[in-house]
């Protein structure tokens, strides 16, 4: 395994680093970004862990900083975050292209990297593969009651009548302030990312898997609010032919930041074996960007 | 701002630097020494933004990740103390090398600031002067902290922490990151007071939080005998080990301003 520190993309102003393996190069290219505010290391080192051992299993990969994020200068373009984010992944894919010959790629994202990873793959269809740990979630009515339900049980017969008096003492306040409505979608563990709408996010996610793109969609146990249950996916999207071809995981032993050493050593395996069944068009045609 | 790789082939390391703007004939040399583990994340932005301020003012400045830290070669398991101090002075080599200057200033926060002290007893040429963010001065108290900050963010990052994660101690492990054997029976063997002796020969400012637990002692056993110790408290809510950067800042101003200040300040 070799690790290469390289600057990229325009003015070279982006800052990453290569991970080639030293068996044979598989065909496709992964790229690891920040999740929220942490450098391209990841979350308790996870990018650097995860890129040794998609290595090891003969992938290479770019692990590197969004524009002004890490060891990455700002862009000068002023464009919105999403849209300078979805230039900088496709900026990183060229890096990792030309380094290793590649052309195909899976963008493997936590929190809002997976949001990126997301919005590029329906620009870039270079993009073959997203995997995605705490992407967007959508609460169903279950949730809500699962919520409630893992909240009493969480604090035991005492503490849960102490909490209900609480939320009752509450009520009347919430009334007045016309907040007893649904909850909107997404909360506070998405630090701030806005959230499609249901059906937004459907056909965004339709069109990827008519493309072929291989989505692994995994729910840690730090979305109480958000996702809490086995299925929750299917309960929202099961309705759409497209959705069964979506790989959809509740792991709530893992958490959003996978902190134990065993939670970011499951996270490895599942990437790496999520990897290996990725498809790469055998045509090896030019890939062509939408415009 | 140039990020590279450095060290030897079976020891790479990672570093940026950031080259001296403007007239670069009054500069000098700035060598940043990381913290630990999840502390080394949570400042990582903080030294970027201190490095660039250094820069502008006329400094080469060099941050770096430790071996098994970061973006640098080796496992989490890899690191220790004896390995890190010899990791600071290759980056001390490295540092010189590019910015031709004789001498540098080494700048530490946390385990990074007692790295320093623990470096500084073996480097030709030594430092010019120390700067110390609240040091680690008993490694096994450390120990005790990095279990408790632990178990407070599994807390805070599980919705409902899993049964088998709950009431069990973590040896192996702090905060996300492997803790090796050999990391440990040295940390746990780490008493910085008893290892500074050769402070006094060395400029040096102490900074750390009004009342933190023996870090007046310290400045002050060290301070009978230097010349040059300067203690300075700094009252600040930045919490080293959060992985929530919603409730304190990322980039305290004022410890940027006073870290800076210093390195101005010392001789």
């Amino acid at each position: 395994m070799n690790e290469i520190a390289v600057t990229f993309g325009p003015d070279r102003r982006l800052s990453g680093t290569l991970t080639v393996p030293d068996t044979e190069m598989r065909p496709l290219g992964i790229v690891l970004l920040n999740a929220g505010v942490i450098h391209r290391i990841g979350p308790h080192r996870l990018n650097v862990k995860m890129a040794r051992r998609l290595s090891e299993a003969g992938f290479a990969s770019l692990r590197f900083d969004l524009s002004g994020q890490g060891d990455s200068r700002a862009a000068d373009a002023g464009l919105p975050y999403r849209e300078q984010s979805i230039l900088d992944l496709q900026a990183a894919m060229d890096q990792l292209g030309q380094s290793c010959g590649l052309r195909h790629f899976a963008v493997v994202g936590i929190c809002s990297g997976a949001d990126h990873g997301l919005a590029c793959a329906l620009q870039d269809d270079r993009i073959q593969g997203l995997w995605m740990l705490d992407g967007y979630a959508y609460p169903t009515w279950k949730t809500q009651a699962l919520l409630y339900w893992k909240s009493l049980a969480r604090r035991g017969p005492l503490g849960s009548v102490g909490w209900l008096v609480a939320k009752a003492w509450t009520l009347p306040a919430l009334a007045a302030q016309g907040l007893l409505r649904r909850r909107p979608q997404g909360d506070a563990i998405s630090y701030g990312r806005p959230v499609p709408t249901v059906e937004e996010f459907s056909s965004q996610l339709e069109a990827l898997v008519a493309r072929g793109v291989r989505i692994c969609m995994t729910y840690s146990g730090s979305l109480l609010n958000t996702y809490n249950y086995q299925g929750q996916f299917m309960d929202v999207f099961g309705r759409h032919p497209w959705a069964a071809r979506i790989e959809c995981h509740y792991t709530p032993h893992l958490d959003h930041t996978l902190t134990p050493l065993a939670a970011q050593e499951e996270a490895c395996h599942r990437v790496v074996h999520w990897a290996t069944q990725v498809g790469v068009p055998t045509t090896q045609v030019q890939s062509r960007r939408a415009a | 701002m140039q990020p590279f790789r450095f060290g030897p082939p079976a020891r790479q390391l990672y570093g940026v630097y950031h080259a001296a703007l403007g007239d670069a004939t009054r500069a000098s040399a700035v060598l940043l020494l990381n913290p630990y583990g999840q502390e080394a994340v949570r400042t990582q932005r903080m030294y970027r933004v201190l490095a660039d301020r250094l820069a502008r003012k006329g400094h080469h400045v060099l941050r770096f990740d430790y071996y098994g830290t970061g973006d640098a070669a080796g496992s989490d398991e890899e690191g220790d103390l004896e390995g890190w101090s010899q990791d600071v002075l290759a980056a001390q080599h490295e540092l010189l090398r590019r910015s031709k200057c004789t001498r540098t200033l080494w700048l530490g926060a946390r385990l990074g600031a007692s790295l320093a002290v623990l470096a500084s007893r073996s480097a030709s040429p030594p430092p010019r002067g120390l700067v110390l963010w609240e040091p680690v001065l008993s490694g096994e108290q450390y120990l005790r902290e990095l279990a408790s900050s632990h178990v407070r963010a599994l807390s805070e990052s599980y919705s409902i922490v899993p049964p088998h994660l709950r009431d069990r101690s973590f040896p192996g492990e702090a905060l996300g990151f492997a803790i090796g054997g050999s990391l440990r029976q040295q940390l746990r063997e780490l008493d910085l007071p008893r290892q500074s002796a050769h402070l006094r020969d060395l400029p040096f400012a102490l900074i750390d939080r009004p009342r933190a637990t023996g870090a007046s002692e310290y400045a002050a056993s060290l301070a009978a005998e230097a010349h040059k110790a300067t203690h300075i408290p700094l009252e600040h809510d930045f919490d080293w080990t959060s992985e929530e950067a919603l409730n304190t800042a990322l980039v305290p101003h004022e410890a940027v301003h006073l870290l800076a200040t210093q390195v101005e300040c010392l001789p």
